[in-house]
């Protein structure tokens, strides 16, 4: 027998290290990756003039560009968003002072994570996807940035707001006053701060680089989202602010206002959507810098505005700057320049800037194969006749002369910004292609061990195909092609407990032809109110899980793609907290964590209760009373967590450890009696058990922040003791169609739990469960244990239902049966799971040039890699841990 | 002789099944996903299409007893009368062909017809054309 798990266990460790190969290699080659070329632009005196004595950037976190916009048609409506045209200083300025202020759409490039916009409105380049998974953990910036070189030319830079800027520019600022930025919740710290210290800098008037970044509204958006009153009264605040500063400022000092992404109308960020990536972009100065003769259009990139503060303060452009200047702001708009010398002034500062990244295309040609050679040698064709057509230019004074190199200079710094856009999206299609034959190859293998575990121990199940297993092989398949379809994926929620649903009819339909068989085979002759009342005693547990899997389905969230969804306002987040003063909300907020907490308890009690009938010598029996006190102390607990909240935290640890000691006890005492004989019926008794505290331990990371969600949980925990009583009594179904269940159930609740397959939609504040006060660098490693089990919880409650969903009365005969079973159950989860991973990454790689693929596809990939990795790792320890028991 | 009328009242029965049948599809349809109320008479309209559609040729052509009917319809007869043969596959292929055309539901093309039950309907009606379509290959070539 111990060989026989050894060669299991070997067995499953190389199919997983196999897999894991091949997500691996596609890995490498779907994650698109950037040469970072260590070098910084040379020190150069008096290589441009200097038109401003100093700038301020206004950074509002979040800032959207429809917030900052005057809407006529809606106007001061008492029901327009809480949004629109609250920013009415602005837009006063705007209107009045056409020659001093403008407002611009602020282009990002995805991706729209506050490190990676921070990176490039500094840099002036592409950050790439890969930088995503370091946001919570951000660190020095390596590439030439703006900041650097103002440190270099002896400029005073100050910075204020969000601490993140500390790590990222560790020893650059003159002056620097950071606050904590990580608790989502608190949406004034930083902004009070920022506000209290930058009218003093101001006043001083000793620094040339002023940084503000003001956080609240992104904060906001996250916790409320963008049409709530909160966000009315934050943006009034920031409206206000901004006035103080542009009334403050002097001649020689231009103002840039402007958001770093925008936001989802869930207040979430990160992905590619029009409202996330068009930020506004406010440029004021109390000198007149606009003529309504140029129009240069009113978009502009964020790589943009690095080579145009760099030049305006006098200062050589980052080396590896991809932007371009905004054209406008280098004609000086005053009465005795001529409108020529204006215009070279406008000329000499685009060729700064095309010289800058002609220097920048030659090195990054130096460094790595990534740009093409023939494209490089295009631009520096077109580069040589741009300089020959400068020099020439001297000569002449056609006005219609400099326009026409303007337009060239211009469209060869577009150029260069597509072609290394177009190369930075690139992907390495010979791993990719590597990566998806491993998997292939994975699945291949998988299937022959299959075909000869089941041809030598269970020749039986392939003898006949039943109603059950074509349904699950349908349900699979329809699940892994859906893949390829960005409505599918968009809408995989509602397929999945459409897909559950059907399972758990064909599951009545075989329980009830089963029961009717024997019926028949007793008496002949059949009563109509002996039918009726058959087909109530084997619909009835299958109907309750029915009704569990639709309640599951109310707590689901909406995501970008999704027209027409409206969430249930009773799952969703509570709208204030005590603070706010509005004390009918903060009750009614009460009587719903009340509410959650009374079903918490309930599910327990029921659960305990169906447990005791399932498994009929219920070892516990004493220790469930203690657990029913101790959920209810927790639920108290719970309910006051606004006070209590590391109380309560610090309560239901030493809860937990009390009763896996105390169980732990009785299971040693347990195996003492019955040496001689081992029951698997206990063995199961007490694994149930276990899965009761464990699911109690996730539960308070699950929920997070929101109680609501108690209730999927505790549907979830009452669903799987449910389908134990079912499925522990019925032999004929085979193990594919268990393995099915466990799959759809992993899906089902983890929507259920409030999540969607993006990126936006992880539950940050999942990482504050038991945190007080600010998150510092220590408590990071756990805040980001609590996210991932927060994001990967259904998996892991799924996969430790497996043994529980084994037919149980077999086990009490047969030792070798019973391993067998779990090996060939293990297998053939592991078959499931890769087959859906294939199907993703294959979708992921055929749609790479698709619109949705950073939206949709990409990060389905990754969800479903995850969801492979604990899923497999998880059964491995259930497997062992009932060995154990 | 389509109808038998041994079982007793022969308005009472139907009766009682094809609005137990409207019934239980309703329910049916909110658990598979449709909302409560809101679109009452639309899940509405499904559910009694789907009753009618299986339940009305099993009240013309089965007897009216229990055995009859689940050996029937959950196919645990081994030889098959031609009318029972039709009963069954009736019953499977409205039922498959509904749940195909759920499939349609969350497709994002922009058309009219592509709202809750139009592919339903389509669905189960075009399931009980492809049954007939078996029976009477069944009657050709067995």
């Amino acid at each position: 027998m111990r060989r026989t798990v050894l060669l299991h266990l070997s067995l499953i460790t190389l199919l997983f290290l196999f897999q894991a190969l091949g997500i691996v290699l596609f890995l490498k080659g779907y994650l698109l990756t950037r040469v970072v070329i260590p070098q910084d632009s040379p020190v150069c005196f008096n290589c441009s003039p200097r038109y401003f004595q100093s700038v301020v950037w206004i950074l509002v976190d979040a800032l959207r560009h429809d917030f900052v916009l005057h809407n006529s048609s809606l106007g001061f409506k008492d029901d327009r968003p809480f949004y629109i045209n609250q920013m009415r200083n602005i837009q006063h300025f705007l209107a009045h002072k056409p020659r001093h202020t403008k407002l611009y759409r602020f282009i990002a490039d995805p991706p729209t994570t506050t490190m990676q916009r921070l990176k490039a409105l500094t840099t002036g380049t592409l950050p790439t996807f890969i930088d995503i998974g370091s946001n919570f953990n951000s660190y020095q910036i390596q590439e030439d940035n703006i900041i650097r070189q103002s440190k270099r030319n002896g400029l005073k830079v100050t910075f204020l707001g969000d601490d993140t800027w500390m790590s990222m520019y560790p020893d650059m600022f003159y002056e620097s006053y950071p606050f904590p930025s990580l608790n989502v919740k608190d949406l004034d710290t930083v902004d009070k701060g920022v506000y209290a210290n930058i009218i003093p800098v101001l006043k001083r008037n000793d620094s040339d680089f002023i940084i503000g970044h003001f956080l609240g509204v992104d904060h906001c958006g996250h916790t409320y989202g963008p049409n709530n009153h909160i966000m009315r009264d934050k943006l009034i605040y920031i409206d206000d602010v901004i006035r103080s500063i542009f009334e403050l400022v002097n001649n020689n000092t231009i103002v840039f206002v402007f958001g770093d992404h925008g936001m989802t109308s869930t207040g979430d960020h990160g992905g590619q959507t029009l409202l996330e990536t068009e930020a506004a972009l406010v440029v004021y100065s109390k000198r007149p810098l606009f003529d309504a003769k140029q129009d240069y259009g009113q978009t502009v990139y964020q790589t943009d505005l690095v080579p145009t503060v760099s030049l305006l303060l006098g200062l050589p452009i980052p080396f590896s700057n991809l932007g371009m200047i905004i054209p406008e702001l280098f004609i000086p708009v005053l009465e005795h320049i001529s409108p020529y010398q204006s215009k070279m002034h406008l000329i000499n500062s685009l060729r700064t800037n095309s010289q800058q990244l002609h220097a920048f295309i030659k090195a990054q040609n130096r460094f790595s194969n990534d740009i093409p050679h023939h494209e490089v040698l295009k631009l520096q064709n077109e580069y040589s006749i741009l300089e020959k057509m400068y020099t020439s230019i001297s000569s002449t004074n056609e006005l219609s002369d400099f326009k026409t190199i303007e337009n060239q200079y211009i469209n060869y710094m577009a150029k260069v910004r597509e072609i290394c856009l177009s190369v930075w999206t690139k992907f390495d299609t010979n791993k990719m292609n590597a990566g998806v034959i491993v998997l292939i190859l994975h699945v291949i293998l998988l299937l022959t061990i299959l075909f000869f575990m089941t041809k030598l121990s269970f020749s039986l199940i392939l003898a006949k195909v039943k109603l059950l297993d074509a349904v699950s092989v349908i349900t699979v398949a329809f699940h892994s092609v859906s893949l390829f379809s960005n409505s599918f994926v968009v809408y995989e929620g509602k397929m999945v407990t459409f897909l559950m649903q059907s399972f758990m009819a064909a599951l009545i339909v075989t329980k009830f032809r089963e029961e009717v068989l024997q019926l028949i085979l007793n008496h002949r002759n059949l009563k109509w109110n002996v039918f009726i009342i058959q087909l109530y005693k084997n619909v009835e547990p299958c109907f309750k899980i029915m009704v569990c899997v639709h309640i599951s389905r109310y707590s689901h969230v909406c995501r970008d793609q999704q027209d027409d969804c409206t969430v249930l306002e009773f799952f969703s987040k509570p709208d204030a907290p005590f603070s706010s003063g509005n004390y009918l909300i903060a009750i009614s907020s009460i009587l719903q964590s009340i509410f959650s907490y009374l079903i918490f308890v309930l599910a327990i009690v029921y659960v305990l209760k169906l447990i005791k009938s399932v498994f009929q010598p219920f070892v516990f029996e004493k220790h469930a009373q203690k657990l029913i006190v101790y959920s209810l102390v927790v639920a108290l607990c719970g309910i006051f967590s606004e006070i209590l909240s590391v109380f309560m935290y610090w309560i239901y640890v030493a809860g937990v450890i009390i009763l896996i000691f105390s169980m732990v006890k009785l299971s040693v005492n347990q195996y003492r009696k019955n040496e001689a004989k081992k029951n698997f019926s206990i063995t199961l008794d007490s694994y149930s058990w276990i899965l009761l505290l464990i699911w109690i331990s996730v539960s308070f990371i699950v929920k997070g922040m929101n109680n609501m969600l108690l209730i999927p949980l505790s549907i979830s925990l009452i669903q799987f003791i449910l389908l134990t009583q079912i499925l522990s009594k019925m032999h004929t179904i085979s193990s594919l169609s268990r393995a099915t269940l466990c799959s759809l159930l992993s899906y089902q609740f983890f929507f259920s739990f409030g999540h969607q397959a993006t990126i936006t939609s992880l539950h940050f504040d999942a990482a504050f469960v038991g945190v007080y006060g600010e998150m510092t660098p220590l408590k990071l490693p756990i805040a980001g244990l609590f996210v991932t089990i927060n994001t990967l919880a259904s998996q892991v409650l799924s996969a430790l239902v497996v043994p529980l969903l084994l037919p149980c009365q077999t086990w009490l005969k047969n030792g070798k049966v019973v391993l067998s079973t779990m090996h060939q159950m293990q297998l053939i989860c592991t078959l499931l799971g890769t087959v859906k991973l294939l199907c993703s990454v294959v979708a992921a790689f055929a749609l790479r040039r698709h619109l949705m693929v950073w939206a949709v596809f990409g990060p389905r990939f990754m969800y479903e890699a995850a969801f492979q990795f604990i899923f497999i790792v998880t059964t491995v320890s259930s497997y062992l841990l009932v060995l154990l028991l | 002789m389509w109808l038998n009328m041994a079982t007793g009242n022969s308005f009472i029965f139907p009766g009682l099944v094809l609005s137990g049948g409207i019934a239980v599809f309703y329910v049916i349809a909110v658990l598979f996903g449709a909302p409560i109320f809101s679109q009452f008479y639309e899940t509405m309209l499904w559910s009694t299409l789907m009753s009618s559609l299986i339940f009305i040729p099993c009240l013309t052509l089965l007897q009216w007893t229990p055995n009859e009917w689940t050996e029937t319809l959950l196919f645990i007869k081994s030889r098959y009368t031609m009318r029972q043969f039709y009963c069954a596959v009736n019953a499977i292929a409205v039922l498959t062909g509904s749940w195909i055309g759920a499939a349609v539901l969350l497709l994002d093309w922009d058309t009219q017809w592509k709202a809750w039950p139009i592919p339903c309907c389509i669905g189960s009606l075009l399931g009980g054309v492809v049954s007939l379509l078996i029976v009477i290959m069944r009657r050709l070539f067995w």
